[in-house]
């Protein structure tokens, strides 16, 4: 691996996080009541509860993720943390795909895991500083570009507008 | 690196005596709904060239993805895979000289060639290549009877796993006695005698366009040999995602990486191991 945070199994997700924290404890974000980090551990979490889901989870006939999609969304919310970037909210979907989204600092991402190197984005800034973007993003290129913005939006606190 | 329509062996460096210890061919595809009397159907279908049958812990679904700050493999355990069907254990189907194995699971087809210490030499890309080419085959036919969609890949990985003996007189921290321009140098201010050092090396592959679709990765670290001697392991490995799903732009990946690898090892080391595997082009 490579020196940052990462996650090295789903099963245990707070072990991959004792790798990275001496900075954080050195360099603390003011003003936060939360580590980031509980961000990226509540994300894992989720995504574990998404890979275990049964068909017909929703009570009608949500497919459960196919393992790849899992596997896939897994190394790529990964590579996210790695550079850093806010965690995201996971959530399934009743066609198999998995939802990554962040809503805050008046921006809306979306990256939609319809399969291994299926990727959509979806992206809508309330400031009108970032274009909007919905498309296929298969390097979640448009993804990584926002979510730059975003991170920092979350470092300069500025409020919502 | 694209992924030419090439013969494999044509105008690349070429070793008498490499230091190849095994070699694996593999493609992973989307699980096909196999269960483990398909898995015996299979053995049958092989067993002409791989009489020998043993079971193995299946391997997870891993991706090379790329981005700002690389990331290896995130395997999934499978046990978490929970919408998935039971996973079958990974089949080994063994020839009987024990140096050639085709590795079986609902979502991966492995070939792997393995050196044995009394076996015969390397018998090269082409021999691999046949094999897997056959086994897949195979597979094909497997699914084929028994009306399920055929296997539709989403990544391959080609690995050549070399062993080094460290030469007289050096030791595993001399890794510039294998690997140009690695010589460990502390300066006069630290005169510590190393014992050992590793080095892992990346290269991102690209298509025509520039899109990112391979990674080639290169670890050189310390190991024993098949008598315990001192050596270095010299991993090179090029895994990524083929083209399209279909079984022409696997193989179109698996030739391109042979090109990558084989390239790459002569670039990174050095003449006088070149001298010792009696390199020829």
């Amino acid at each position: 691996m490579h020196g940052n945070a990462l996650p090295l199994s789903l099963g245990d997700p707070m072990e991959a996080f004792s790798h990275g924290t001496a900075t954080l404890h050195a360099f603390p974000r003011l003003g936060r009541t939360e580590s980031p980090l509980d961000g990226w551990r509540v994300a894992y979490e989720h995504l574990q509860q998404i890979a275990n889901l049964p068909d017909g989870w929703d009570g009608e006939e949500g497919a459960a993720p196919e393992g790849h999609t899992v596997a896939f969304a897994a190394q790529a919310i990964a590579s996210l943390q790695a550079a850093g970037l806010p965690a995201p909210t996971l959530n399934p979907s009743a066609d198999g795909a998995i939802y990554a989204e962040w809503h805050m600092h008046g921006v809306d991402i979306e990256v939609i895991f319809d399969a291994p190197y299926e990727i959509t984005t979806l992206i809508e800034d309330a400031r009108g500083a970032l274009p909007p973007f919905e498309d296929k993003d298969p390097m979640m290129v448009e993804a990584r570009k926002a979510l730059l913005a975003l991170a920092g939006r979350e470092q300069s606190g500025r409020p919502v507008r | 690196m694209n992924e030419p329509d090439m013969t494999p062996e044509l105008s690349l460096p070429s070793f008498t005596r490499p230091p190849l210890q095994e070699v694996a061919a593999g493609v992973q595809f989307a699980p096909v709904g196999v269960k483990s009397v398909d898995v015996a159907a299979l053995h049958t279908l092989l067993a002409e060239e791989y009489p020998n049958w043993v079971d193995a812990p299946p391997l997870p679904p891993s991706f090379e993805t790329f981005g700002t700050v690389p990331v290896g493999p995130f395997p999934v355990p499978p046990m978490l895979l929970g919408g998935t069907p039971p996973w079958l254990p990974r089949a080994w189907f063994i020839s009987a000289d024990d140096e050639h194995i085709v590795q079986a699971q609902p979502d991966r087809l492995i070939v792997n060639w393995r050196r044995q210490p009394q076996g015969s030499d390397y018998p090269r890309y082409t021999e691999v290549r046949r094999r897997f080419v056959a086994a897949h085959d195979a597979v094909e036919r497997l699914v084929d009877q028994r009306g399920l969609s055929r296997p539709l890949a989403n990544q391959c990985d080609l690995s050549y796993f070399n062993v080094v003996p460290v030469p007289e007189a050096a030791d595993w921290s001399d890794m510039d006695r294998l690997l140009r321009g690695m010589r460990l140098d502390p300066g006069p201010g630290w005169q510590a005698s190393l014992s050992d050092a590793q080095v892992s090396i990346r290269k991102v592959l690209r298509r025509e366009s520039g899109v990112p679709f391979a990674r080639l990765s290169v670890d050189c670290l310390p190991a024993l040999d098949f008598a315990r001697n001192k050596s270095w392991a010299l991993n090179i490995v090029v895994r990524g995602q083929p083209q399209t799903g279909n079984f022409d732009s696997v193989l179109a990946f698996l030739d391109a990486a042979h090109l990558e690898i084989v390239s790459c090892f002569a670039a990174i080391t050095t003449e006088a191991m070149h001298m010792e595997w009696e390199k020829h082009t």
